[in-house]
């Protein structure tokens, strides 16, 4: 698959407001300069970024909001992604990799990946389980039709 | 009823080899444009003719059988043309061989020919040209209603034009409307099948949008018909026909026409949703809101249950009704068109729908001119806004 952009993690988009210096802040940064390339979310993160801002910020919630969505492509999980983060989950499982509090909402990880697989997005993201998901699926290559 | 169809050279020099799983009550076609979906339909349907008893000598055992050689049906159609393609197989049997060195046949030499499958169905075409438009009868007098043979007739051309691409209602739907509620039931003996027709044209509408006031039941159980007829035309619940938005014209002509058919071609009455007759129908969505796209399936296959159809269509919202197998999408190397069958699409997102059988993505399609320019905006305004909003750390995953 060809890189036709980039997906961006929750982390990194929290990260950047709060003006966190880190590797994946500075090359989300970048690439904000730049109009031409194509930066996606899905609705799982733009619904994580959208409730971590509290009620106190009423006042700049729907221009962040409106900001979000004009900003980044927003991409819609569908059945191909559900079946390969499913696959990959249990796959992981199999091998006894888990991710950070899996259980909870870490499992949304291989959703995040899964969506930027099916696109050839490249996955910015703070999160090291996002490698633990990388090499499994290079392991495990999807077979698209 | 048709599960496999192959014919070589049909309009355009096509080929088609259409394998569908046998005994379903649907089937849907689509297709990128120019990929020869309503030639197939009309081609399948004139095959159907070539193979149908109406044209054959009369026997008991084929309830249509003869009718063709009714004189005053023989008269009026016995030199309309029927063009077929080179060979035609229909379920595995040759109902025309290749090599047989001719393309075109008049109805009324379908006599000689004899084939070893034939149809001894209701045959209908609902084409999709101007389905949205229709004319009253502006003031000219209606006819009486016609005898059997007349209203056979008359059925009969209409689908027939229909598999030929030409639209034919010069008020005939109106006409129709006003022939059944406008006899009285004292003179004409069968008064009371005709206006069956009529109001089950009316309940299927009337289950599409529960919204229409078209058939109202008092408390005695007396049924009313928000029909009118008012100097020479005819009024929906008071609209003129000809004014009504053009989807609920559309569902008009679609219902219509099947039901007309089916009274014509024999069916009683109240029964007349449960023939089993063959319905091709082209562009099913065209003119349909969006909400009636989404029903008109299910409801189609619940009133006429003993009904196969066979339709084409554009629309994500129609293929996201249908149920394993019943959808197939036609695609074509060089001149051979093959179908190929959408498994379990009862489990498809309406997004990989668009995604996969329509094959539009916004998500790899390029910006517009002005998103590209309200992207530049917005992304400087998130720049800006980088430390000057209070957010809480991602609960669950990251640090």
């Amino acid at each position: 698959m060809s890189n036709t952009g980039y997906f961006v993690d929750t982390n990194v988009i929290i990260d950047f407001i709060k003006k966190t210096d880190t590797k994946a802040v500075n090359e989300l940064k970048q690439l904000l300069m730049q109009d031409d390339v194509p930066l996606a979310i899905n609705r799982i993160v733009f619904m994580e970024i959208l409730r971590a801002i509290p009620k106190s910020e009423d006042g700049k919630f729907s221009s962040m909001e409106k900001i979000l969505l004009e900003s980044f492509r927003l991409v819609d999980i569908d059945h191909d992604m559900v079946a390969r983060s499913v696959e990959l989950n249990r796959l992981g499982r199999a091998q006894a990799i888990t991710l950070k509090k899996e259980n909870e909402c870490g499992w949304l990880d291989y959703i995040h990946y899964a969506t930027a697989e099916k696109y050839g997005f490249q996955m910015i993201s703070n999160d090291k389980d996002m490698e633990k998901i990388k090499e499994l699926a290079a392991q495990h290559p999807w077979l698209q039709v | 009823m048709i599960h496999g169809y192959k014919a070589t050279q049909v309009v355009s020099r096509l080929n088609f080899d259409i394998q569908l799983t046998p005994e379903k009550k649907l089937y849907c076609f689509i297709g990128e444009n120019g990929v020869g979906k309503t030639v197939m339909l009309e081609t399948m349907a004139r095959s159907l003719l070539y193979m149908h008893t109406v044209f054959r000598t009369t026997r008991p055992e084929k309830k249509h059988s003869g009718t063709f050689f009714n004189e005053k049906i023989n008269n009026a159609i016995k030199d309309y043309l029927l063009h077929l393609p080179a060979s035609i197989e229909v379920n595995q049997q040759t109902i025309k061989p290749a090599g047989s060195g001719w393309g075109i046949v008049s109805l009324n030499t379908i006599q000689n020919y004899s084939v070893p499958l034939e149809c001894d169905h209701p045959v209908i075409f609902i084409g999709a040209k101007e389905r949205g438009y229709l004319s009253n009868l502006q003031s000219r007098q209606f006819h009486m209603l016609g005898d059997a043979f007349e209203r056979w007739l008359q059925v009969f051309q209409k689908s027939y034009n229909s598999m030929y691409g030409e639209s034919t209602d010069h008020g005939q739907i109106a006409e129709w409307f006003i022939q059944r509620i406008a006899i009285n039931p004292n003179f004409v003996l069968d008064a009371t099948v005709r206006l069956e027709e009529t109001i089950t044209v009316l309940e299927i509408m009337q289950e599409l949008e529960p919204t229409l006031r078209l058939l109202q039941t008092d408390e005695q159980g007396n049924r009313r018909l928000s029909l009118a007829y008012h100097e020479g035309n005819l009024l929906f619940d008071g609209v003129p026909i000809e004014k009504l938005p053009t989807g609920f014209i559309s569902i008009i002509r679609i219902l219509q026409e099947i039901i007309s058919a089916y009274g014509a071609w024999g069916g009683n009455g109240s029964h007349l949703n449960k023939i089993a007759g063959i319905v091709f129908i082209d562009e099913i969505e065209a003119h349909l809101h969006i909400k009636w796209q989404y029903k008109i399936l299910s409801l189609l296959k619940e009133f006429f249950p003993n009904t196969t159809f066979y339709i084409t269509t554009h629309s994500p919202l129609i293929l996201s009704n249908l149920e394993h197998h019943e959808g197939y999408r036609l695609t074509r190397s060089k001149d051979d068109v093959t179908a190929t069958p959408i498994d379990d699409i009862e489990g498809y997102f309406f997004t990989d729908l668009v995604n996969t059988y329509f094959e539009v993505n916004p998500i790899t399609a390029p910006l517009s001119k002005q998103k590209q320019e309200r992207q530049r905006v917005a992304r400087k305004a998130l720049l800006e806004l980088q430390g000057t909003i209070e957010i809480a750390q991602k609960e669950c995953v990251d640090e």
